[in-house]
């Protein structure tokens, strides 16, 4: 894999969706990138495109036009069981309703995508746990944690794995203010600590302003700070 | 339309996968429970009209003591008597052959009629020929020797011309016939009744049947009351007169117990087809709850919520059951060689070649199917009227509150199996057996939530330690959605556990018969002519043919059988055919009578004395008799009382009968042929050699069958095996039937749990590892139903054994086993089951979108 100073990479990508008979574009065009140790917040409406542009970056989805090389692999390349195990390596997600497995503990969470992956990591989970104030409900289940204690927990699962990429889809989006801070906090110094690249989808302009860089969709296009940059 | 029920629709049409198999799961309930009522009323009725269509206006009819009347007492009544409103029947079974054919045309009933006297009674003595389209009368076209007649439809069939000549075989005679009219019943029924009956004269028929001088029975057509008991004063002793009504009355006596358990059966299939209706409605339901909170918030009432939830489950209902009669119908096609062999195996001969349909079968399986479908929906659709807004959003409250109905179904199940085990024990009556056999699955299935959890708790260990967090993952999610998965899980359960069921009680009837031969095929050779089961005891071995018998070299020493059937009373009612046997040379074979209860030596000592006679199990189950008991059978000085001495198990014959001592019959009854020979063969012959030797004894006067008591002990397997192949083809069906219903149930449950299948896959899993967790959740979904399905399936299988067989049939069984092969075959069965239901699905969601899946909710 090669060490180039930008981490992600986008070239010309396009995307749509089809919507009954017609198809909506939501990408076009779209040339950027993200540097290594970058926290980049990605603002827009709803519906502008930025979970579709997160779930592309971490190959959840490949793109109709272009190409998007993370760490200099083209995932859109790579077969679907090497995309997974590409994403189990390097990339993180953090969702907006959590997405906790229910029958998993806490703990359990955090645990399993290092599991998947055949390693044992039980002891970096236990440390990770503590890291965001969870370890003493290690063994509750998320159907009795709040919101805020629930994403936490997704963050420490986001980064067990010692992913190089972080995918952060409006992590603060289902939450109160004074959890929705907690968990920013704790993004951006894990981020930080982790040496991970943060991309945030959101459309706070609080959690926008804790990055050191900008973008916003506009029309299927990334703008930065006012400056068409794709 | 109106919004809600737009919203049925829609909920519906949006995943047509799951309304097709709730639909096609009640469509097989309904198909079977029909398939099988057709299939045994169509033998029923075919039967009936057979009945009707010879008995033509006839009233009533005269029998004799041993079965058979002396034809000159026929004679005697219409000519001193002056009687004329009667008609004398010889009939037989023959198997029938064009000469130089190849194959024989089949078994039919040959009836012998005396033409002229025939005209008060039966009109189809007056049918146009096919060639002229002319009126004949029928009675100079049998007067000629070996002349018989059929009908036009019989005809065509089987390709006969007038002029055929058709070799005929009964009871080991053969005579040759030709065929000289073809018959045009103007009425179908009587066409279908006519349907495996030759026609001939009554000469023509003693000498085919070997009843040279008797006759079988007399038909008499009495319109007024008086002129009944007129007659009845002045018959002779020894002969009976009697409703016709009681021929069709003792033909429902006879199947009524295989019909039932039939039924029964059927309706075991229902009750898991029951149970996926239930299931699929109480998942639209569950799914839909938070649209239901939503409803009630906007002010819908729960009356609009019920009759909303109600009409649905109505609809499926009507879909499910139309199709279920289109497919019952087809079905009782495919059915109808199995059940009917069945019936002419143990039972009677019978031809059905079409399954009528009728208004009432059409009601019943509607009703049926709409009832299961209305009575499984209440449950889910009074849930729907239950929930409130605040917990919309929401699906944790649902599963606590199933949790807490797991532990409520515990004491629930208890009460059900308590109540089941009362009505078992305290009952006498079938139906009354089968409702607590009912009452007690229904408990069983109560508790099998429970035993999932435990289940999913035991082998979580495991889990862990071979696919780690991930198998921990899918052995909790395996209970995690009881709301969705407990009814279908049940139903498996209930499936697997009939099958277990049916596996230990046929288990334990074939190791009982096969032990009962053991014991009771102690002779070498047994020889009798070739004849049906229903023939068995009015057939005779020709007297110089039977002399012979004994006397062929090789036989040690014989017993010869002397079987015949008279009418009876027991217990103050009329019984109007008693099989009975009395036997000559009984010391030679009385190991075979194994006394139920009481010493064998001191019964055996009594019977041979001639004061008692003994019974079988079947015989004294039936008519509530015991060892003491008397009970009286006509002999030619009328009805007489016999004690009985003792009671023996016996599995050849559910109606059971009567061994009359020697001595006994010398005193009551007037000398009859021998039905068939028990013989012993000298030291160092060898059976199978004796036995063609007997058969030769036969020469061209009469064929005979020996078989050696090995040959025997494979056919008497044969027929049982043959017997149980409805009940493995209602196993299959139940198994196919629980098999949709898991499959329904983990795929609506797979559309639930979508979105975790997009978080692992975004956290990293592969398609390989989404499979394995998804299938490794319904494995252990299945192998709970499957061990549960064992002690259930114990349960069901002596339950069939000890109370539903002995009420049904009288027998006891020697045994009672549940084969390792049967548990075995359960468990796979149960796992596969939900294993091949899920890997599809799986492989489906595997490659799944993870962003729409994530999308989900």
């Amino acid at each position: 894999m090669t060490q180039s100073s930008d981490l992600v990479t986008l070239e010309g990508v396009g995307h749509s969706f089809r919507e009954g008979d017609a198809r909506r574009v939501v990408l076009h065009g779209v040339d950027a990138s993200v540097a290594r140790g970058e926290l980049v917040a990605v603002l827009g409406r709803s519906g502008s495109g930025k979970s579709t542009l997160l779930n592309l970056v971490g190959g959840l989805d490949a793109p109709e036009e272009g190409r998007i090389l993370v760490a200099g692999q083209d995932l859109a390349r790579l077969g679907d069981t090497a995309r997974s195990e590409f994403r189990r390596r390097h990339i993180g997600f953090v969702f907006q309703f959590f997405h906790l497995l229910p029958t998993l503990t806490v703990f359990e969470n955090v645990l399993l995508p290092s599991e998947l992956d055949s390693r044992d990591a039980g002891e970096h989970a236990r440390e990770l746990l503590d890291r965001v104030g969870m370890s003493d409900r290690a063994d509750a289940f998320p159907d009795v944690l709040s919101g805020g204690e629930q994403q936490r927990v997704a963050l420490a699962r986001a980064i067990a794995h010692r992913p190089e990429l972080l995918l952060a889809d409006e992590p603060t989006g289902n939450l109160d203010e004074a959890g929705a801070a907690v968990v920013l906090d704790l993004l951006v110094e894990l981020g930080r600590e982790h040496g991970c690249t943060v991309i945030m989808a959101t459309h706070s302009r609080d959690a926008a302003s804790r990055c050191e860089r900008v973008v916003r969709i506009e029309h299927g296009r990334l703008v930065e700070a006012g400056v068409t940059v794709g | 339309m109106s919004m809600l029920t737009r919203i049925s629709r829609r909920t519906y049409a949006r995943h047509p996968g799951q309304t097709i198999l709730s639909v096609v799961g009640i469509a097989l309930g309904v198909a079977v429970v029909l398939a099988i009522d057709l299939t045994t009323a169509s033998a029923e009725r075919a039967f009936e009209s057979a009945v009707d269509s010879v008995g033509g206006r006839a009233t009533h009819e005269i029998v004799g003591g041993a079965g058979e009347i002396e034809e000159s007492i026929y004679a005697r009544l219409r000519i001193e008597q002056g009687l004329r409103t009667m008609a004398p029947v010889v009939r037989g079974e023959v198997e029938a052959q064009v000469e130089n054919a190849e194959q024989p045309a089949g078994v039919f009933t040959l009836y012998g009629i005396d033409p002229f006297a025939e005209a008060p009674l039966r009109s189809y003595f007056a049918f146009g020929t096919r060639e002229t389209g002319s009126e004949f009368d029928l009675s100079e076209f049998l007067m000629g020797p070996g002349a018989f007649a059929v009908t036009e439809r019989v005809g065509r069939r089987l390709g006969w011309a007038v002029g055929d000549r058709v070799v005929v075989e009964a009871q080991g005679y053969r005579s040759e016939l030709e065929l000289v009219a073809l018959l045009q019943p103007s009425d179908p029924v009587a066409e279908r009744g006519l349907d495996r009956i030759l026609l001939t004269d009554i000469a023509t028929a003693q000498e085919a049947l070997g009843k040279v001088g008797r006759i079988d029975r007399i038909d008499v057509r009495l319109d007024e009351p008086a002129r009944v008991e007129a007659m009845r004063a002045r018959l002779p002793a020894g002969v009976e007169l009697r409703p016709l009504a009681d021929r069709r009355e003792t033909l429902g006596e006879l199947t009524r117990a295989f019909s039932l358990n039939l039924q029964a059966l059927s309706l075991l299939t229902l009750l898991v087809g029951a149970f996926l209706i239930f299931n699929t409605v109480s998942f639209t339901v569950v799914r839909r709850r938070r649209a239901f909170g939503v409803l009630r918030a906007l002010g819908a009432t729960r009356s609009q919520v019920f009759r909303m939830v109600l009409l649905e489950a109505v609809l499926l209902g009507a879909v499910g059951t139309g199709l279920g009669i289109a497919l019952g119908y087809g079905l009782a096609h495919g059915l109808l060689g199995i059940v009917t062999r069945t019936i002419e195996d143990h039972y009677f001969t019978v031809s059905v070649s079409s399954v009528p349909f009728s208004g009432a079968d059409l009601a019943f399986a509607a009703a049926l199917g709409f009832a299961v479908c209305v009575v499984a929906a209440l449950a889910p659709a009074w849930d729907a009227t239950r929930v409130p807004p605040r917990e919309v959003l929401l699906q944790t409250p649902l599963e606590t509150k199933w949790r807490r109905w797991t532990a409520r179904g515990l004491v629930l199940a208890i009460a059900l199996v308590g109540v089941g085990a009362v009505v078992l024990s305290t009952s006498v009556g079938l139906t009354a057996a089968y409702t607590g056999l009912f009452t007690i699955l229904f408990g069983a299935a109560c508790i099998t939530p429970a035993v999932c959890r435990v289940v999913a708790g035991a082998v979580r260990p495991l889990c862990r330690v071979i696919l780690g967090t991930l198998g921990v993952h899918a052995a909790r999610s395996a209970t995690s959605s009881l709301s969705r998965t407990a009814v279908a899980t049940a139903a498996l359960m209930l499936a697997v556990a009939t099958t277990v069921g049916l596996g230990s009680m046929i288990s334990s009837f074939r190791g009982t018969v096969d032990r009962w031969l053991q014991f009771t095929l102690v002779a070498d050779v047994f020889v009798s002519p070739p004849v049906s089961v229903a023939e068995r005891f009015r057939v005779r071995i020709d007297p110089e043919v039977s002399a012979r018998i004994p006397e062929v070299e090789g036989v040690a020493r014989a017993a010869a059988y002397r079987r015949f059937e008279v009418a009876g009373r027991a217990g103050g009612t009329d019984l109007p055919v008693v099989q009975c046997v009395s036997i000559l040379g009984f010391e030679h074979v009385a190991d075979v009578f194994e006394p139920v209860q009481g010493e064998r030596a001191e019964i055996l000592e009594r019977a041979l004395e001639g004061a008692t006679v003994l019974v079988s199990e079947p015989f004294a189950h039936k008519h509530g008799l015991v060892v003491g008991d008397r009970f009286e059978l006509r002999t030619p000085r009328g009805l007489e009382p016999f004690e009985i001495g003792g009671v023996f198990y016996d599995y050849a014959s559910e109606r059971g009968f009567v061994v009359v001592p020697r001595p006994l019959f010398e005193q009551h009854f007037d000398p009859i042929g021998i039905s068939a020979y028990a013989l012993f063969a000298d030291v160092g012959v060898d059976p199978d050699e004796l036995a063609s030797r007997v058969e030769a004894a036969g020469g061209i006067t009469q064929r005979l069958t020996a078989r050696s008591s090995r040959g025997l002990r494979e056919a008497s397997l044969e027929v049982f095996d043959r017997t149980f192949q409805v009940t493995a083809a209602l196993r299959l069906l139940c198994v196919v039937v629980a098999f949709l219903g898991i499959w329904s149930a983990l795929s609506s449950l797979q559309l639930e749990r979508k979105q975790e299948v997009g978080v692992l896959r975004a956290i990293g899993a592969t398609r390989r590892q989404v499979v394995t967790w998804i299938t490794t959740r319904t494995t252990i979904l299945g192998l709970a139903a499957g061990l549960f399905a064992l002690p259930v399936g114990a349960a069901v299988g002596w339950i069939l054994v000890h109370v539903i067989n002995r009420r049904s049939f009288g027998w006891s069984l020697l045994s009672f086993d549940v084969p390792i092969a049967v548990m075995v075959e359960a468990l796979v069965l149960a796992t596969a089951a939900s294993l091949l239901a899920s890997v599809p699905l799986a492989m489906r969601f595997a490659r799944a979108k993870v962003p729409e899946a994530l999308r989900e909710s």
